[in-house]
């Protein structure tokens, strides 16, 4: 079953397209990254599944139900952190916890409470006198407090120290070990990279990558630094996917795009005195696709 | 309707409520003290200038030479610019604040992300605005029995009074329902007080120059102070039911028309 799916959604502002046909699927179960360039789509796209934006065309389901129509429905059973998140800061962390506790029927206390120790927030000082991290450890507080089968987390880590950075990422892979799913968008690749199973990248309103995590590293960019028995490297003709620059002593340094199986048979066969294969970085990837965003 | 909203706004904004009911109950308690030593003595004078008795009926809907009488005169706080400041003055507050305000601060994303519908958020916000304009506009019938019993003035008739903290009610009632509707359509609360202000001040501009400008009398129905006339309440001694429905029949379709907009409309990021 898909937890969210998105067919040929289109959300203009006046002239601006902000979304031009999109189509997006988020399996039950998963942690799926959407990543995207500044003004790709993002948050427009997440603030229509909520139904704060009411699409210009296509359909967008959350749950099996419309995002528009049936939002209130929706939003009992999805719990959803703000990009930038705001609160009503005259109020306590507890009492605002609590308005949204009661919001929703009540029934989260005992999960306010653990998740405010384990996030380690005072939830007892008003909110103006919270850091920009503690705000936003209130505000994972008040998303992951309901037990939601769907939480959508936009930059989830800002702003948050390592440490708790770690415990959000032990959070969020308990929640989707109960069957429960995840979608996030971020900016920080390793996070990206450390988290999700599959990750969707948009780029000017479209959808220009779906794939999981493992596809994506086998098309990522490897270093790679050997030097050959007896050849001048000069000489040698390269498999497509090497990029090759020589260096002193006969040392090749290159980046390898592609299937391990190739870069290896061909270096058994020209024959290599000393190889190192770095791991994949998907960042040169990501940043493919954001610098031909610019580009464009 | 969700009753986290309805007390959570009310505990948001009950302080500045409280203030208001203290600040009118003061003003006309020092009000009557003041005319009980200073003004009825020379009321037939100032009543004889005939820009401060235009300037009073425009107030008080009548000639004031038609009832000068204590009743008469106390029915200027109802009135009076300090009310209208204090009433008007919380209900922009409030209605302004709830949801432009919201929308304004970035705090709707997380108001708008809980199950509450549109409609749920729309009706309790405006039930408290509404709740609140109860003690606010009785206060000031407050302060005139208090203040009738500080300066001996037993002859004002509290009946008439209670009528006027009716019709004041439904003033206030108009005035919210347009002033949330406004709000529910607008993306900053700067946007949505200077609309609100510009209607209000439109109104109170009409019915001055309506006092000294006959000509302009064709279009007194635009302004809600034209079905708000304190002195021939009190002078006849009877409701002016159809001015009433006006007001709340205005009131309704400006809140109804803002639902609609609010159901409808997008919640723009901050």
């Amino acid at each position: 079953m898909n937890v969210v799916e998105t067919r040929g959604l289109v959300k203009r502002y006046g002239a601006v397209e902000a979304l031009a046909g999109l189509d997006l699927v988020v399996p039950k179960g998963s942690i799926f990254g959407f990543l995207g360039p500044n003004g790709a789509g993002k948050t427009t796209t997440l603030r229509i599944l909520l139904g704060l934006l009411r699409p210009t065309a296509g359909s967008a389901k959350v749950l099996g139900l419309d995002a528009w129509k049936d939002s209130t429905a929706i939003r009992a059973r999805v719990g959803y952190l703000p990009g930038d998140v705001h609160f009503p800061d005259w109020m306590t962390g507890a009492a605002f916890l609590a308005f949204c506790d009661q919001a929703r029927c009540g029934g989260a206390r005992d999960e306010i409470n653990r998740l405010s120790d384990r996030f380690d927030l005072n939830p007892n000082r008003k909110i103006r006198d919270y850091s920009r991290g503690m705000k936003q450890k209130l505000g994972l507080i008040q998303a992951m407090m309901h037990r939601p089968e769907l939480l959508i987390l936009d930059e989830p880590g800002l702003s948050l120290d390592p440490l708790i950075q770690q415990i959000m990422y032990e959070e969020i892979r308990s929640v989707v070990a109960k069957g429960r799913t995840v979608l996030f968008s971020s900016h920080t690749l390793s996070e990206v990279e450390q988290l999700c199973d599959r990750v969707a990248i948009i780029r000017a309103g479209k959808l220009i990558e779906d794939s999981t995590v493992d596809d994506l590293r086998l098309r990522a960019v490897r270093r790679v630094v050997f030097r050959l028995k007896n050849k001048d490297p000069a000489k040698v003709t390269y498999p497509h996917g090497l990029e090759p620059r020589t260096g002193a002593d006969g040392v090749v340094t290159a980046t390898w795009t592609g299937e391990m199986d190739r870069l290896l048979a061909w270096l058994a066969e020209a024959g290599v005195a000393d190889v190192t294969i770095g791991p994949p970085d998907l960042e040169d990837l990501f940043f493919a696709y954001y610098r031909d965003a610019q580009n464009a | 309707m969700n009753a986290a909203l309805i007390k959570k706004t009310y505990r948001d904004y009950r302080l500045p409520a409280l203030g208001a009911v203290a600040l009118l109950i003061g003003f006309v308690m020092v009000f009557m003290l003041a005319v009980s030593t200073m003004l009825l003595q020379n009321g037939r004078f100032w009543a004889g200038l005939p820009w401060v008795r235009r300037l009073m009926s425009a107030m008080l809907g009548a000639d004031i030479g038609e009832m000068l009488t204590r009743t008469g005169i106390t029915s200027l706080v109802f009135t009076h610019a300090l009310t209208w400041v204090v009433l008007i003055g919380f209900l922009l507050t409030l209605t302004s604040g709830v949801l432009a305000g919201e929308i304004d601060r970035g705090t709707m994303d997380l108001l708008a992300a809980l199950p509450i519908s549109r409609t749920g958020i729309y009706t309790s916000l405006s039930l408290v605005a509404l709740l609140f304009g109860l003690p606010i506009c009785w206060a000031v019938w407050m302060g005139v029995g208090l203040g009738r019993m500080l300066v001996g003035w037993w002859d004002v008739s509290l009946d008439d009074m209670a009528m006027l903290a009716c019709h004041l009610y439904a003033v206030y009632c108009f005035l919210t329902c347009f002033a949330i509707a406004v709000s529910a359509l607008c993306n900053r609360r700067t946007t949505a007080l200077l609309l609100c202000f510009a209607v209000i001040f439109y109104a109170f501009v009409v019915n001055l120059i309506v006092a000294f400008w006959p000509a302009v009398r064709k279009i007194a129905f635009t302004s809600f102070l034209h079905y708000y006339p304190p002195l021939p309440i009190v002078r006849d001694h009877a409701m002016r039911w159809n001015d009433i429905a006006v007001l709340l029949t205005a009131g309704l379709l400006c809140w109804i028309a803002g639902l609609i907009g609010f159901r409808r409309r997008d919640v723009p990021a901050r």
